[in-house]
């Protein structure tokens, strides 16, 4: 008996290294073609100001890989929170797959937005989860520019709303070459660029405006080859 | 095999502690299924023990004066008497009067303009709220940790001393979900034990005819939302579900309230802009405001004599559970949160 166990515990990590492997996607937040950090300056010609971010996070579930428009492999853990400040990657073991097609979600569905209290990722301490009327922020964007004519020129975006027809989750489908370290460029003076900055600058409930803004930052993901 | 013996006693313990952790929810046969999911949260004497410390501890507020109890008192069936509105950290007042908690395992929706979804995401709103506990849950949740009695109770309560948001929400919630009123004359009677007297069963008829299509027994409300025509207030200009849902037919909508234990629960309304029940008829009988979102069980309006309206309060009055309001599990646990007075971190 103790002999089937001392081989059974041999040959454990070799299963393991035969059949999986570690894969991740990393999110890079830009400005234009250059990587974010927090608090630094980046000009946007188009607004004529130098603008920098202060907070970004949002979340991203339902992970799965595709090839030819079939799902061959889901990231077991469904809710990721990416924060500039504390995370950008999503590491996951998968078995050496063929894939063309990253597929993900921005954002909380509406049932789990309904499922009361949850912990990790999903914990309200991490500042993603609206007190005074329930419902996760899908994605946060708080930052500064001269062109705000707001309190220290700030601007804050607190997107999300689960229910119609205001609900502001937004899927994400990117092909790409298959690999298991995939990289993906956020960029982030693609959103700002698209805004109206001087009179849009404080979403913070769900809603149409919301609801737009969602629909905008659904365009700024891009695979970075 | 004596060794076989000790193995069985202590899985034995094991088992007979875990089964007397377990709480069960006592409601009677005549009330509907609850409607909150115990499987995600399922009751545990530790755990109620935990929420209901926190129910009563100041520590959720910013400037550690406020608790859950101080608007939400177990002698007004758990809701503020004296208060129209809310009042908070320094004395502010907020703008809807603190309803009465109680068979909150029935409710899925929160708060008179139904912003909150689930019972265990509500006290989220109370703590954040600059006008009620004025906190972050991550400064909640930072303070309890520091403190010299938190951990042991979460240890106790979940088996790890960690401290996270959805533990003290779920502690909460395990409290809140074991605040069932059904122990009313109404309650005794429904299971005959007592009998209505004449008079209460008069009001019981005119009460069934003209209020219990929304304020639907067992529970007392059918909890959903309602314009019950009362006049908007300038002041406040509170349009209720209308700032959650921008809806226009959600306009002067607010969550129709129980009728249990109307006798601790008082001032009456959104606003707490009745004290006292006589006034409440009235308003229904002469004072309802006509409008596009009024219910249309109130767009004709009631009819009671002032002899029917005496009947109709006393049969009111047969729903105070007085078990409810004095149940000393129900109050403040000076066995734990007094054991630290004066030394509190």
């Amino acid at each position: 008996m103790n002999k089937f166990y001392f081989i059974l515990i041999t040959l454990l990590p070799f299963f393991g290294f035969c059949q999986k492997d570690t894969g991740s996607v990393k999110f890079t937040p830009t400005f234009g073609n250059t990587a974010i950090e927090p608090g630094k300056k980046y000009y946007s010609s188009k607004l004529n100001d130098s603008l920098n971010i202060e907070t970004f996070r949002f979340y991203v579930s339902n992970l799965t890989l595709l090839k030819n428009g079939k799902v061959v492999y889901t990231v077991k853990n469904k809710f990721h929170l990416i924060d500039i400040e504390k995370k950008l990657s999503i590491s996951f073991l998968v078995k050496k797959i063929d894939f063309d097609v990253i597929k993900f979600n921005i954002g909380i569905d509406s049932t789990t937005n309904v499922s009361g209290a949850m912990g990790g990722d999903l914990d309200p301490v991490n500042g993603m989860y609206w007190a005074w009327q329930s419902g996760y922020i899908n994605f946060k964007l708080e930052g500064a520019g001269k062109v705000c004519a707001t309190r220290n020129n700030i601007f804050q975006f607190h997107i999300g709303g689960y229910l119609n027809p205001y609900a502001t989750l937004q899927t994400i489908t990117l092909s790409l070459k298959n690999k298991t370290e995939i990289d993906i460029k956020v960029d982030l003076e693609k959103f700002l660029n698209g805004i109206d900055l001087k009179n849009t600058n404080e979403i913070m409930s769900p809603g149409e405006k919301a609801v737009t803004l969602a629909k905008l930052y659904q365009t700024i993901f891009s695979v970075k080859e | 095999m004596k060794l076989k013996l000790t193995r069985l006693i202590i899985v034995f313990l094991f088992f007979a502690f875990t089964v007397a952790e377990v709480y069960q929810l006592q409601y009677p046969a005549y009330f509907p299924k609850p409607v909150y999911d115990f499987k995600k949260n399922p009751l545990n004497v530790s755990k109620i023990t935990l929420g209901r410390t926190l129910f009563y501890d100041p520590i959720l507020s910013k400037d550690n004066n406020i608790s859950c109890a101080s608007c939400h008192s177990s002698f007004n069936a758990f809701a503020h008497t004296d208060h129209a509105l809310s009042h908070g950290i320094n004395d502010l007042i907020g703008t809807r009067n603190a309803p009465s908690l109680m068979n909150l395992a029935w409710q899925s929706v929160f708060m008179w303009d139904g912003a909150i979804n689930h019972l265990d995401v509500q006290a989220l709103a109370p703590i954040s709220h600059p006008k009620e506990m004025g906190e972050k849950i991550e400064t909640v949740v930072a303070k309890l940790q520091n403190n010299k009695l938190y951990p042991k109770l979460f240890y106790i309560a979940f088996d790890d001393s960690i401290i996270t948001g959805e533990r003290v929400l779920k502690a909460l919630s395990q409290f809140q979900l074991t605040l069932v009123s059904a122990n009313s004359k109404y309650d005794r009677v429904k299971s005959k034990k007592e009998k209505f007297t004449e008079q209460e069963q008069k009001g019981y008829a005119l009460f069934l005819k003209n209020c219990n299509a929304c304020h639907t027994e067992p529970l007392f409300s059918n909890y959903t939302f309602a314009n019950n025509g009362l006049p908007l207030d300038t002041g406040l200009k509170d349009f209720g579900k209308w700032m959650v849902t921008k809806q226009s037919a959600d306009s002067l909508k607010f969550k129709i309230p129980s009728l249990r234990n109307l006798s601790y629960t008082y001032p009456y309304m959104h606003d707490g802009r009745f004290n006292k029940l006589n006034q409440v008829l009235n308003h229904y009988t002469q004072g309802i405001k006509q409008g596009p979102t009024l219910a249309n069980e109130l767009r004709n309006s009631i009819q009671l004599s002032s002899d029917e309206k005496v009947d109709l309060i006393s049969f009111l009055l047969a729903l105070n559970d007085i078990d409810f309001v004095f149940n000393p599990k129900h109050g403040f646990p000076k066995e734990i949160l007094l054991q630290t007075e004066g030394k509190q971190k």
